[in-house]
Parts: C-alpha cells; sequence; structure tokens
C-alpha cells in the first residue's frame, strides 16, 4: 500500500472553513431568530452563508485528500509570532498605567528581539528614538488622546 | 455647463489651505509607508487610517485620498529601485523598471513612472467628474434587488481576479461575510456573534482587522526569510528623462491609460489585471518590442499609467454606487462610514462640496506626486536604506498607536494580535485576504438588501430573476463564476499573471 500524499494547505483550508461554518452555524442556530423568507430574522442570513462555508470547506478538505501532489504546510516562525504578540500586549498592557512614551518604548524594545541577532544596545537606542519620535508626533503633533504618563506616576 | 460649475465647487473645496495641507501629508506619508519594503498600500492605509479621524470629513476623505496615491506610487518606486513590488499591481513594473535600474538609469523609470501616472491620473479624473452625475441618476432608480445584484457581481468578479484557487477566494469571502455581520442586528437589536462582550456591539473593527491581518502578520511573515540587511540598491542617476525616452513614453502612456481607465470601473480591483494587460499590449505592438524585458522605458511608462488609472476610475463605483470594486476600496468605504457618510448615489446630491472636494484633490494630489517624489527621491533612497530590523520594531508602534487612537481603547489592541496570527496562518494556507475584506465590508449591506429584497417581493427569491437589471447582474456573475470554475480558464489566468515575472 502506498502512502497517499496529501495537500496540506487545501487540506488546512478546508477544516478551517469547516470550524467556523460550525462555530457560527451553531450560534445562529441557538440564539438567533432565523424568521420566514418574507421577515427575514437574523440568523436567517448568518446560517446561509454558514451552509455555504461548509460545503465549501469540506469540497477543500475532498480535493486535499484526492490531490496528487503532496503539499507541506511550510515552516512557522514561531519566534516571531510569539515575540511580536509579546510586543503588542506590553503596549496595550503599560498605555494606562505608564503612559504612552514607556509602552512605545517597551513594546518597540520587545519586537527588535523578534529577529535574529539582534544587539540589545542598538536596539535599546533605536527604542528610545521611536519613542521619542512617536510621542513627538503623535501625541504633540496629532493631538492623540492618550496619557504621557500613566498612573502609576500620578498622570 | 454644469460640469465646471461642479469642478468649480471642487477645486474651492480642495484649495482650501487646511484641506491642501492634509492633502500634501497625505501624500508625503502614504509615499513614506508605501516605499518601505513589504508594505503594501493596504498595510500603509490601515497604518495611516486613524491620523484621519480627528477631522472633518471632507478634510479626512481628501487626506486619505492622498494616502492612497502615495502608497500606490511609493510601490512603484520599491519596485524599480530593489526589485520588490509593494503590492501586486506594480509587479510588471519591476520587470523592465528594474533592469532600467541595473543600467543605472534608475531616475529615468522613476520619472517614466511619474509622469505617466500624472498624466493617467489626470484623464482618469476628468473621466469621474463627466461619468459620475449620469451614473448616480443610474443608481438612485436601483432598487434593493439590484444593488444585491451588483454587490453579488463585485464579489464574484473580485474572484476572477484573485491570483490563486476559487474555491479558497470563495470561501474567504463567505468568511468575510459571516465576520461582517459581527454586533448589533439593526433590525430586531439582537447581538450576533459578540461572545458577550460589550466592545464587540459596533461590530468588529475594520482599523484592527485591516492593521492584524495586513500589518503585523506581513511583518511576522517578513522575519522569516529576513536577516535585517538592508536590500540591495540600485543607482538612481540622472532623473529626468532624455527626448527620446520622452518621444517612446507618449503612445505607451495613452494606451496604457486607455486601458486602465476601463477596466478600474470594473468592479474587483481592476489596478493590477490592467496593467499586467497594457504591459503585454506594449509588448506586441511595440516597435522596440525586443528590448521589454531588458529595460524598455514603454514597459514602464504603460502599466504605471494604467494602473494609475485604474486606481483612480475605481473610485466611480465606490462613490456613486457605495459598492467598493476592490480591496483598497473597502477600506476607503470603511473609513467614509467611520467618518459619518455613508457612499453612494446620496453623496453627490447630499455633500456636493465633499462630493467634488474629493475629485478635485485626485487631480491634485497626482499632482503633488510629481512634484513630492521627483525631487524627493534621494529621501525615499535614503529610507529604503534603513535595515528592517529598526523598522519593523517602529511600524509595530505605528500599528499600535492607529489601533489605540481608533477608540482610545486597548481592547482594539488585543484584538490586533489576534488578527495578526490568524492573519499570519491564513496566509500560509495560501488564503488571500483581498476577497475577505471585501464580503466584510460589503456583509451587512448585501443583508440589509436581501432582507429589503424579500419584504418588498413578499418572500419570492424570483424578484432578482424577473427584474431586469438584477437578472442580467446575476446572470454575469453566475457566468463569471462558471467562466474561472473551467480549467482551461484557470491556466489561461495563471499564465497573465505569471507571464515573464
Amino acid at each position: 500500500m502506498h502512502v497517499r500524499s496529501v495537500n496540506l494547505k487545501d487540506l488546512g483550508s478546508g477544516l478551517f472553513f469547516c470550524a467556523v461554518g460550525v462555530l457560527y452555524g451553531s450560534i445562529s442556530l441557538v440564539s438567533l431568530p432565523i424568521g420566514q423568507v418574507f421577515n427575514m430574522g437574523p440568523g436567517f442570513f448568518p446560517i446561509m452563508l454558514c451552509g455555504i462555508l461548509l460545503v465549501i470547506g469540506l469540497a477543500l478538505v475532498l480535493r486535499s485528500l484526492r490531490n496528487s501532489d503532496a503539499v507541506p504546510f511550510g515552516q512557522i516562525s514561531w519566534r516571531a509570532i510569539v515575540v511580536v504578540s509579546l510586543a503588542i500586549a506590553a503596549f496595550a498592557l503599560l498605555m494606562a498605567p505608564a503612559g504612552l512614551p514607556i509602552a512605545v518604548f517597551a513594546a518597540t524594545l520587545i519586537a527588535a528581539f523578534a529577529a535574529p541577532k539582534a544587539n540589545p544596545l542598538h536596539v535599546t537606542l533605536a527604542a528610545a528614538g521611536i519613542s521619542i519620535f512617536c510621542t513627538g508626533v503623535f501625541l504633540f503633533g496629532a493631538q492623540m488622546q492618550a496619557p504621557l504618563l500613566g498612573y502609576w506616576f500620578g498622570g | 455647463m454644469e460640469l465646471f460649475s461642479n469642478l468649480g465647487l471642487g477645486f474651492h473645496t480642495a484649495f482650501q489651505p487646511i484641506n491642501l495641507m492634509f492633502c500634501f501629508v497625505g501624500t508625503l506619508l502614504g509615499t513614506m509607508i508605501g516605499v518601505l519594503p513589504g508594505i503594501g498600500p493596504l498595510a500603509t492605509i490601515s497604518m495611516l487610517l486613524p491620523l484621519t479621524f480627528g477631522m472633518e470629513p471632507t478634510t479626512s476623505l481628501i487626506m486619505l485620498a492622498g494616502i492612497y496615491y502615495g502608497s500606490q506610487y511609493g510601490g512603484s518606486t520599491t519596485a524599480i529601485l530593489v526589485n520588490l513590488p509593494g503590492e501586486a499591481s506594480s509587479t510588471v513594473t519591476t520587470i523592465d523598471g528594474y533592469k532600467m535600474a541595473l543600467k543605472g538609469r534608475a531616475g529615468a523609470a522613476l520619472a517614466a513612472a511619474g509622469l505617466s501616472s500624472f498624466f493617467a491620473g489626470s484623464v482618469a479624473t476628468i473621466l469621474i467628474a463627466v461619468v459620475a452625475k449620469p451614473l448616480t441618476s443610474v443608481a438612485l432608480s436601483f432598487g434593493p434587488p439590484e444593488y444585491f445584484a451588483l454587490m453579488v457581481i463585485g464579489l464574484t468578479s473580485s474572484i476572477a481576479l484573485a491570483s490563486g484557487s476559487v474555491l479558497k477566494a470563495l470561501g474567504m469571502i463567505v468568511f468575510g461575510l459571516l465576520l461582517g455581520l459581527t454586533g448589533v442586528d439593526v433590525y430586531t437589536n439582537l447581538p450576533r456573534f459578540t461572545f458577550g462582550s460589550i466592545d464587540l456591539l459596533d461590530g468588529l473593527s475594520f482599523v484592527v482587522i485591516a492593521v492584524g491581518v495586513f500589518g503585523i502578520s506581513e511583518i511576522i511573515r517578513n522575519l522569516e526569510g529576513n536577516d535585517g540587511t538592508p536590500p540591495k540598491l540600485a543607482k538612481v542617476g540622472r532623473i529626468w528623462p532624455t527626448l527620446v525616452d520622452l518621444k517612446r513614453m507618449i503612445a505607451p502612456t495613452l494606451r496604457g491609460t486607455a486601458i486602465g481607465s476601463a477596466i478600474g470601473i470594473l468592479p474587483g480591483g481592476g489596478a493590477m489585471l490592467s496593467s499586467f494587460i497594457s504591459y503585454n499590449v506594449e509588448k506586441r505592438t511595440s516597435p522596440n518590442g525586443a528590448e521589454f524585458g531588458k529595460g524598455a522605458i514603454e514597459g514602464v511608462a504603460a502599466p504605471e499609467a494604467a494602473n494609475n488609472a485604474a486606481a483612480q476610475t475605481s473610485f466611480i463605483p465606490t462613490l456613486t454606487l457605495g459598492i467598493p470594486g476592490s480591496a483598497t476600496m473597502a477600506m476607503m468605504i470603511g473609513a467614509m462610514t467611520i467618518q459619518g457618510v455613508t457612499p453612494g448615489p446620496n453623496v453627490i446630491t447630499g455633500n456636493p462640496a465633499l462630493f467634488w472636494g474629493l475629485i478635485a484633490s485626485m487631480w491634485i494630489g497626482n499632482a503633488m506626486l510629481v512634484i513630492l517624489n521627483l525631487p524627493l527621491i534621494g529621501l525615499w533612497v535614503s529610507l529604503l536604506r534603513v535595515p528592517y530590523r529598526i523598522l519593523f520594531p517602529a511600524i509595530i508602534a505605528f500599528c499600535c498607536i492607529g489601533v489605540y487612537s481608533v477608540s482610545n481603547s486597548v481592547f482594539g489592541i488585543y484584538m490586533v494580535i489576534g488578527a495578526g496570527i490568524l492573519g499570519y496562518f491564513l496566509v500560509k494556507l495560501e488564503l488571500e485576504w483581498a476577497p475577505f475584506v471585501l464580503g466584510f465590508v460589503l456583509g451587512p449591506m448585501i443583508e440589509h438588501q436581501l432582507r429589503r429584497s424579500m419584504l418588498i417581493s413578499g418572500g419570492d427569491p424570483t424578484v432578482f430573476v424577473t427584474r431586469p437589471i438584477s437578472a442580467v447582474l446575476l446572470i454575469l456573475a453566475a457566468g463569471l463564476l462558471i467562466l474561472v470554475s473551467l480549467p482551461q480558464a484557470n491556466k489561461a489566468r495563471d499564465e497573465v499573471f505569471t507571464e515573464e515575472v
């Protein structure tokens, strides 16, 4: 018996669409009235869409299994995903307590380590520069509504 | 002449110092961000969108249009100088543009791109001014079924113009339509798909999704194959084209403008397609055909004229019908809605200063591009020299600040993380986000028109085929869908998009 080759990109897409279809479809069925055709309820259109999405998803799954070319998923850069997410989260967490300049500084400092071979000194200097630039342009220039100093500093 | 008085009103509005200034700022910032490699117009607009929120609608739309042109032109600059197209529609420009750059004629290539774009933009602007009014009166006679059918054809043609699998593009459209429904249903006041969150009652934020999937996920992807060294730059050389160059540019620019203007009106994002077509037309008809692919100035002028004309005329369905023709136009509609302007046939009568001001500022924006870009090429080149490892943390900071200033809350910033990660993985699966964005913006509109159609017809679905206009549109949409699903058509489509690239 030979090993069947699978197009993982099609399979993944198909499963993703099916998952969305099932999730949104079941939410609609449970919590949204469907109504009648001449007076559609809030659930009518979503259920229609979920049905279409399920059909598309299933078609993709079938196609991926019948496909003769094996297509791998490809490499995933986990480091970049995790570090970039942390950087953005740091910005969100620090905004109110520490203020804009510190939030920008922290976010850019963390983000820089998403790239391999980040030099700590260069990165710190760059983060400070970007922080000063953003504070000047957005807070003072564009009159952005954000604290200069957060409540940690009595701002 | 009514047209002239309208344009007069437009220029009066656009020449107000504040509007003029923000048109300038918009084109400048748009070019600045658009020049950065790997950042296309969609990412640029989503990043800069929040800057326009504090202004009154007219000024903000004028600035937004400026950002749009700037980002397009910035993309061409990168395409020519480093052989990295910022977006699909400048892919063709890299073929001959970069070859010219390698021969030390980058300056002439940039000037050719700028001048032909300016010419095409001016012609297309006049075209918009001429056809907008009559088209609007047609649009006003449309009922819900016609609108529904129009949106269906818009969505299907976005599949035809997407470069990947038809089935996947279709799936992304439906996914977009579905997520677009998030929030309170206007008919019943019931919350839909909010997962109990108060922050989602107004719907998923358009800016959050755009910044996440076009900004953040793009950065993660760029970090994969990039060790942080700046790209190799070609020398700019002498900027002004020679007289011979100018002569060789004239006919290709004219043809490119015509092709671009015609294709841009079609829904579905014609900028890319028109640049490919006009390049191929020139290659076959030009007396210098043999030079194509080796640095022919025609190969830069024609596609640049075409994609700029198309970028311009794609405003026509957006402004007159309120139906976006491309993902970028969907962003513009999203931005207008945030400003409290509902795009559609009523804008032209209800807010003529805004409408004509926007059109006049399109021309001003194009003129500014020429004035701005050619003398400032040195600046753009130095931007390209900034190493990516310095650049991307700054872009992340801009994205965060942008999203925060939309709502003055951090909720959206957390959502950006989710959108970014989802965006990254779906791109890995070769799912395209452009059809999604179109679906996302059209979701609530298309549902609204469907419900209204059913209300007026008493639940009879044949209303879509018994009304002539909607029947024709739906048949066209079905035909298009069948056509793109055929294996031969798929092959031909692949050839159009991959020829010589």
